[in-house]
């Protein structure tokens, strides 16, 4: 199948996706009792008050009316005004998403390359020590979720020894290093699990490949180790751990969640967070169609490299 | 000598304790000499061809001897030395090229890796020595090729490219590990006919292991027998198959079915027993335990003795044993029966598969796998049906079998119509119509014992039997196990063993119909024997009829009472199994029947080659679907007309568009020219 066709058949997939997900988020605002006019205007709201916003809103139209009205708008940028703040939901949005996106990516770069690189080394060096330890502390890493590993950091590294601050609030004009070193903390404790997934993934992966018979073939022709490990060992090892970081990325919005919330972080797990406790429907509504359009990407960008790197992929 | 192997041993760690896999192995391989080393699985073979590459498995050891290459151990060379000779001066052929080829690199690349590490070569110049190499192997359109992915080339080619790379640098050793085992039979031929000619072209010393007699045959000079890791019997190829001297190596020849051979005439003669586990080997000869003249004597263990120049056979009673070959055991019984009624008719069988989800949704063709067949079986008869892999063979079996739901056609047991799916069946007709597969492993369940088995399956088809015990015995009884077995786990058991499970699965529920898919290709050349007496001899019992797919056509034309070719999705040819000799055959029939490589030293090999591989079924050929790689094709009509079914030869029918006289002479002139080739007169 011609490059092409490939992109445009997974971009048709990506946008279906990303519809059944819309259809899913909005009914969200169908189901919860009570509703948006009742959320805006509290319980103490007069019915006459209640039916004048339900007129001016069109909340007494069909759901499918409704529907695309939301959709058709929120395409046009137009994502809602948040409930809470009465402020439109993509300015609240935008500087959150930049946060986010710079503590995943602070971790990520961290977490990718090490897991790999550590998951390559205990794979060729499988059942030895090496192995043996990092295989321990992949299990160790992975069993924590991120509030335990968020919560050691901070009593070691900030209340202890004092290096880093418990809080992470990024200023504005801050510069890098002094941001690398807020961002530290949160960012270690929202990737160990992706860097210990990543490590067991890639040993799994390199520990078939070198037992392939294609490997073998290529140490009885007497190719060096090193030509052996670059050119015949990495590159379809890596193939099946590119999905796993796609999932990985996806999986990062709960932790995000979390940590951000733990570090007192202003990104969009903590605003997510404060929108669902105020049950801020548009705000949810628009946060929740974000991360799902982010992992949506995140995968299709996965399945591209995979096809990059794995020939037999782009016949099927 | 180029390569010497002196006095071997390699021993595994194992759970089980140290299994000797290699033991006292001495062999000598001169220049321009080809060493054929013959033996059945777990004879340690393996381990061996990749000893003389210097390669031992991370759990093996050497306990004792060398491999001398020009001299220098092998096995006690720094790893920069060895891994020098490795793909230079030493090359080595793995058993399937799918496998061996890295699906992440062009093909060209991985041949060009060679020149490019060995003989220091710019990737540019390595690239075009890999296109030059592929002409070597006769490989179609070598520089396109060379830019192709394995998973873009056929079975075949990948295996040229394979020898491609072992080739490159003209290697004073070549070994072949079994290069043809995981081929279609008529792929088989065109790779066998391209190392015999490249065993004329290059001066190295080959080592060709294959538990295929027939091809040894072919393609050594010196052949070594091994047996549970030791050799046998090492003698000239002429001489071992003339005058086998071992026990083991005639009652391995005995096994095998002789050209011409039918259940009508002799019965096969099977190794009773089965090889010895590496942890518990017998303290004597390992062969005496299954040996048909051992004596008190066989408790020692013997030594190579010659027996004359240059034969040497691992056994002391070699001068006593009767030269002469036991006389042929009669007829089997299962040929007596006369045919009964007809048991099973399909008619117009069609069954056609879409290419997968997305590509479907998207106007994507469809793959017809059979394509419009009648079959009827006849109580007390075995139809053989033959074919390549891809001629839609097992999907028709599923289909009778209900494993597959046929989009057309009908199929009647007994008169009765059989309906489609098969949960549509009722259990009378599910007990008559049972399967045997090709893969014992894989359809016994390993987490329950026989009985649990046999049991559940015993459920399914007879829930009405309160205490299963006594028919499970019986059931064992009947495939000749001890019932003892029943309380034992598939993986105690040896591959003939589950077979014989399988088999009495099948006949649990007393059938009429049992359709086998391959029954044999999983197992060893001996036990293959026994399973085949087995089949017939409960056919005898039990006046079953028979569907047998095989790739094998000696079995099949041993086996069957008719045989049925089948060629993508459609048979081309079906008749009395006895007349499958002689001319005219459709001509890939023809084909098949050439490619087998016949257990006979230095046969001429035949010139009835199939080019290419067989063609997709999504896009079948217009007219004859053969017509593309048929080597007697007449002209335009192939390609446009649909051929007819024609009168051959004592009730077989064939289709193809020429009359069978012209075939026939066209077949008689071909054997005829290339037995005056090889300086022989015409077959009568």
């Amino acid at each position: 199948m011609s490059f092409a066709s490939f992109i445009l058949r997974r971009l048709a997939f990506l946008v279906v996706t990303l519809l059944v997900v819309s259809v899913l988020i909005f009914s969200l605002t169908q189901v919860l009792p009570g509703d948006v006019a009742t959320m805006i205007l509290g319980i103490m709201a007069t019915p006459e008050d209640l039916a004048t916003l339900r007129q001016q809103m069109g909340l007494g139209r069909p759901a499918v009316v409704q529907y695309w009205d939301w959709l058709s708008s929120f395409l046009a940028g137009d994502l809602g005004i948040s409930t809470r703040f009465k402020r439109p939901v993509a300015s609240l949005l935008a500087d959150r998403l930049v946060n986010s996106a710079k503590l995943a990516s602070a971790g990520l770069l961290l977490a990718i390359p090490g897991g790999l690189a550590l998951g390559v080394i205990a794979g060729l060096r499988h059942g030895r020590t090496v192995d043996h330890v990092l295989s321990g502390f992949t299990l160790f890493a992975a069993a924590m979720p991120e509030f335990v590993t968020g919560a050691i950091l901070i009593v070691v590294l900030s209340t202890w020894l004092g290096w880093f601050p418990p809080f992470s609030a990024i200023e504005p004009g801050m510069g890098l290093i002094d941001q690398v070193h807020r961002l530290a903390l949160p960012a270690v404790s929202l990737n160990l699990v992706i860097l210990a997934y990543m490590l067991r993934m890639m040993r799994a992966s390199v520990i078939e490949v070198m037992g392939s018979a294609y490997v073998h073939a290529a140490v009885l022709k007497g190719l060096p180790r090193r030509m052996v490990i670059f050119r015949h060992v990495l590159p379809t090892a890596l193939g099946p751990t590119l999905n796993v970081i796609a999932l990985c990325i996806g999986w990062m919005a709960g932790g995000l969640v979390i940590v951000e919330s733990m570090f007192g972080y202003p990104g969009l797990g903590r605003l997510l967070v404060f929108a669902i406790q105020n049950r801020d429907v548009p705000l949810i509504q628009a946060i929740s169609l974000v991360v799902a359009g982010i992992f949506a990407f995140a995968n299709l960008f996965a399945d591209l490299l995979h096809r990059f790197l794995d020939p037999r992929t782009r016949d099927a | 000598m180029v390569l010497a192997v002196d006095d071997l041993s390699v021993t595994y760690a194992t759970p089980a304790g140290p299994a000797p896999a290699v033991r006292s192995v001495s062999l000598a391989l001169g220049r321009g000499e080809t060493l054929g080393i013959v033996g059945e699985s777990g004879s340690g073979k393996s381990t061996l061809a990749h000893a003389m590459i210097g390669y031992l498995a991370p759990l093996a050891r050497r306990t004792s001897g060398r491999v001398l290459f020009h001299g220098d151990d092998l096995l006690a060379m720094p790893g920069a030395k060895l891994a020098g000779l490795r793909g230079r001066r030493i090359a080595m052929v793995h058993q399937n090229p799918q496998a061996t080829l890295n699906p992440a690199l062009k093909v060209g690349t991985q041949i060009a890796e060679v020149f490019r590490h060995h003989a220091g070569l710019s990737w540019a110049e390595a690239r075009a020595r890999a296109v030059e190499n592929l002409g070597r192997v006769n490989m179609p359109e070598p520089s396109a090729a060379a830019a192709r992915y394995p998973h873009e080339l056929s079975g075949g080619q990948r295996q040229r490219v394979v020898i491609a790379i072992a080739l490159a640098l003209d290697p004073d050793v070549l070994i072949l590990d079994e290069p043809t085992t995981a081929l279609d039979v008529t792929t088989e031929a065109v790779i066998l006919d391209l190392l015999r000619d490249i065993k004329r072209r290059i001066g190295a010393a080959i080592v060709y292991i294959s538990h295929n007699l027939g091809v040894i045959a072919q393609m050594a000079d010196r052949v070594a027998v091994m047996y549970a890791g030791e050799v046998v019997e090492d003698a000239s190829v002429e001489s071992l198959f003339l005058r086998p001297t071992h026990p083991y190596t005639r009652a391995l020849l005995d096994c095998l079915v002789q050209p011409g051979a039918s259940k009508r005439t002799r019965a096969l003669t099977a190794i009773p027993g089965a090889i010895p586990r590496l942890t518990q080997l017998p303290a004597g000869c390992i062969f005496e335990p299954r040996c048909m003249h051992r004596a008190d004597v066989c408790l020692d263990h013997p030594d190579m003795e010659d027996a004359s120049a240059g034969h040497r056979v691992r056994c002391v009673r070699w001068r006593e044993i009767p030269t002469t070959p036991a006389p042929p055991a009669a007829a089997s019984a299962s040929a007596a029966q006369s045919p009964g009624s007809t048991l099973m008719e399909a008619k117009g069988v069609r069954k056609s598969f879409s290419e997968w989800g997305v590509a479907a949704m998207l106007g994507g063709r469809r793959v017809q796998a059979v394509a419009g067949v009648d079959m009827a079986l006849a109580r007390n008869r075995v139809l053989g049906l033959v074919g390549e892999s891809g001629s839609g063979k097992t999907t028709l079996l599923r289909c009778l079998a209900g494993l597959e739901t046929a989009e057309e056609g009908s199929l009647a047991v007994e008169g009765f119509p059989v309906p489609w799916p098969v949960r549509a069946r009722p259990q009378s007709l599910l007990r008559r119509l049972q399967v045997v597969f090709q893969d014992p492993e894989s359809t016994l369940n390993p987490k329950h014992t026989v009985r649990g088995n046999l049991g559940r399956h015993l459920r399914a088809l007879l829930p009405a039997v309160r205490d299963p015990s006594p028919l499970l015995a019986q059931a064992m009884a009947r495939v000749r196990l001890d019932p003892d077995y029943l309380d034992r786990y598939p993986a105690e058991l040896s591959g003939g063993e589950k077979q014989r499970v399988a088999i009495a699965r099948a006949f649990l529920g007393g059938p009429e119909v049992v359709l086998c898919d391959e029954p044999l290709s999983a197992l060893d050349v001996s036990v293959q024997a026994s399973i085949v007496k087995l089949l017939l001899d409960l056919q005898a019992e039990a006046h079953v009829a028979y569907l047998l797919i095989s790739h094998d056509l000696a079995v099949v034309r041993y086996v069957a009472d008719e045989i049925a070719v089948m060629y993508l999705g459609r048979l081309v040819e079906l008749g009395p199994a006895e007349t499958f000799d002689a001319a005219p055959l459709h001509p890939y029939t023809e084909a098949l029947l050439s490619a087998v490589s016949l257990p006979i030293p230095r046969q001429p090999p035949s010139r009835i080659r199939l080019q290419g591989p067989i063609p997709s079924p999504t896009d079948p050929p217009s007219g004859c679907v053969f017509h593309t790689r048929c080597p007697r094709k007449i002209g335009t009509i192939c390609e446009t007309a649909m051929p007819p079914w024609r009168e051959g030869v004592s009730g077989r029918r064939y289709c193809c568009h020429i009359e069978p006289e012209e075939l026939r002479r066209m077949q008689v002139s071909s054997a005829t020219s290339l037995a005056a080739d090889a300086g022989h007169a015409p077959p009568s």
